[in-house]
């Protein structure tokens, strides 16, 4: 009988509902604010492409 | 915190699980898509019933709507958090490990409570629209979008706890099932919840700076504040809980150096913060709050009884050490009110303890009690009087603070570096005589025990039996009595048999030990049966063996650093977290007000 067979995975499981969404909703603002500094970046500088800086 | 393993008998079949994990796995996905519209169209005009809400709610509680609503949503929910913990304890403490996939209730509460302070800072994160500024400190989240600094930390707090949930399964995967409430990822999931309480003072402070609602009348301002700290004084006591429940699995100077670490940091910071008398206000709250919990899961629900420091005797500390002139100079405030804390405070809490307490604060280990506590005493007190300062915006320079927080922390490190440091003694055999005293539905026994020779001194820290896991209610201490020699002898009966597993302990010094008494057998992790009998010569070994047999060891010893050092790092975060959002908010004071007036220290 290994340990994996013993245990009942519950932790992970009943947290899917409560962990993964404010996981994304956590990614989703940081993707946001990493989009607006590249905006705000090209706005500043019209001219360079990102990979010039 | 989850210590479940199912024998193969009960556990779920492959289709059960996967059922779960499709039905789990829609409702995560109809949670993030509901959530995640409802802040898209409050951001984008769509909708305004959220600033409605909050416009209502701010009005009453004279607050900005982004502090008033997520301060109802932290109030309702760590209320719920705190219930549950406790149920949780309460119903490991009695019945062991869990009996199947999701049949704890009590998880259900905490993992609301910890969603729910994830859900209060990501509110005041996306509230503010038009561009507008919540506060002096707030964060630009985008060009148009900024967010309070500690609607930032409340949402890392409430994160940190959450993901502890998963992380806290992948540790007993690899570790098994060790039941302790100081399994690193069970102090992730209370010390996320527990500190995001100090995120709730900082996002009031902000909304108090923004100007943009009327002020509070102080009255109202004065008994919110200090219920906050008494709710900080909860979130920094919730570490004690072994204690609580008299199945403390480490060493009793752990005791007065947590508690000196709760009241240090939140008593004076809620004195020097708040005013006269915040200090009482929030002991009152702390006690009112654990001794409703204390009630509902010990007489309502049923399950092992647990009590609580008492905080009102260091709380008189703090508040007539702030009589004096120290109040002109904070930090010297903080670490004399520490000192008192640690000693005067500490006087009224061995009463309290020796009186509720299981366990007696004994003699034996008064010297290196102080020894821990002092100093970190007058670290915490100092810590909590920089909490204050960095509230009304009056930080002392930055290498003073620097100094204050490092300083405490390698105090508060030592401390439990010392504390963890136990011995177990080579080869000791204890002689255990029984005799049967109990029905034959229900078993109990008294016991003798001849302990080695001079295995103790005259006043060891605990020579006791612990039986627990009983099922129900089921713990029962009993601090045996010296009748002579080497001789120790029950006070009481204990219960033996069913699911009871039954030790002796024994504590000195350093010396931490525990032989069996009785131990049911345990298919799941191939454990027999370790019967009672009238005399039995037993090894006197490492606690841990028995109170956690459920642990395994069969993994490479790196994989344990690696995730102590993977939670200590997050730990490590937090803690920068909460002193990054304080400073941001201080600095911002000081730079709106006139030439910055320091604090001598």
């Amino acid at each position: 009988m290994t340990a994996e067979v013993l245990l009942a995975h519950h932790a992970a499981l009943l947290a899917v509902p409560a962990v993964l969404p404010a996981v994304i909703l956590a990614g989703v603002v940081l993707w946001i604010v990493r989009k607006d500094r590249r905006e705000q970046a090209e706005a500043d500088h019209p001219d360079d492409t990102l990979e010039d800086r | 915190m989850t210590y479940d393993i199912v024998a193969a008998s009960t556990a779920p079949t492959g289709g059960a699980a996967l059922d779960q994990v499709v039905g789990l796995s829609v409702a995560a996905a109809v949670i993030t898509a509901v959530l995640g519209v409802l802040a898209w169209q409050h951001r984008t005009h769509r909708s305004d019933w959220l600033e409605r809400v909050g416009d209502k709610l701010g009005a009453r509680m004279r607050q900005p709507g982004w502090v008033a609503v997520p301060v109802v949503i932290v109030g309702a929910s760590l209320v719920v958090a705190l219930l549950g913990y406790m149920w949780d304890v309460a119903l490991h403490a009695g019945r062991g490990r869990d009996e199947g996939p999701l049949a704890n209730p009590a998880h259900y509460l905490i993992l609301y409570g910890l969603f729910a302070i994830f859900l209060a800072g990501m509110v005041a994160v996306v509230y503010s629209r038009r561009g507008e500024r919540p506060g002096p400190a707030a964060v630009r989240i985008t060009r148009h979008w900024y967010a309070p600094v500690a609607g930032l930390y409340i949402a890392g707090c409430g994160l940190y706890a959450l993901v502890g949930f998963p992380l806290d399964d992948v540790w007993h995967r690899l570790f098994g099932q060790d039941v302790t409430l100081w399994g690193p990822t069970h102090l992730m999931l209370i010390g996320g919840a527990g500190l995001a309480t100090a995120g709730i003072v900082l996002l009031v402070r902000e909304g108090e700076l923004s100007g943009q609602s009327e002020p509070m009348p102080p009255r109202v301002r004065y008994v919110l504040l200090s219920v906050a700290f008494g709710a900080l004084l909860i979130g920094l006591s919730v570490f004690q809980g072994e204690f609580d429940f008299g199945i403390a699995q480490f060493r009793l100077v752990f005791a007065p150096f947590l508690i000196v670490i709760a009241a240090g940091v939140s008593l004076v910071a809620a004195r020097i913060y708040v005013g006269p008398g915040a200090a009482v206000v929030a002991a009152l709250f702390f006690l009112v709050m654990r001794g409703l919990v204390s009630l509902v899961v010990g007489e309502v629900l049923g399950q092992a009884h647990h009590v609580f420091p008492l905080y009102l005797g260091m709380a008189v500390v703090v508040e007539l050490v702030a009589l004096t002139a120290l109040s002109r100079r904070p930090l010297l405030l903080g670490a004399v009110a520490g000192l008192g804390l640690g000693t005067v405070g500490l006087a009224t809490e061995l009463l309290w303890n020796d009186r509720f307490f299981a366990f007696d604060w004994t003699r034996g280990m008064w010297a290196e009690g102080l020894a821990m506590a002092v100093p970190t005493a007058v670290a915490a007190g100092l810590c909590g009087a920089l909490f204050a300062l960095g509230l009304q915006g009056r930080l002392p320079a930055r290498p003073v603070s620097a100094s204050i927080v490092v300083g405490s922390l390698a105090v508060v490190s030592l401390g439990v570096a010392n504390g963890l440091w136990a011995t177990v003694p080579d080869d000791a055999e204890v002689v255990i005589t029984t005799t049967s005293v109990g029905t034959e539905a229900e078993p109990e026994v008294r016991v003798q025990v001849e302990l080695p020779d001079g295995l103790v001194d005259d006043d060891p820290t605990w020579v006791q039996v612990t039986a627990w896991q009983g099922g129900g209610a089921g713990v029962v201490t009993d601090a045996l009595e010296h009748v002579g020699g080497d001789t120790w002898a029950s006070t009481k009966p204990v219960p033996v048999g069913g699911t009871w597993k039954t030790l002796l302990r024994v504590q000195d010094g350093r010396m931490l030990t525990a032989a069996p008494i009785f131990m049911p057998a345990d298919p799941a992790i191939d454990a027999e049966e370790i019967p009672v009998e009238a005399t039995a010569t037993r090894t006197l070994g490492p606690e841990i063996d028995l109170l956690q047999r459920e642990r395994t060891s069969d993994h490479p010893a790196w994989t344990w650093a690696m995730a102590n050092a993977v939670v200590l790092l997050c730990s490590l975060a937090m803690i920068a977290g909460i002193c990054w959002s304080v400073g941001r908010v201080a600095s911002r004071i000081e730079g709106s007000a006139r030439p910055a007036e320091r604090v001598d220290a």
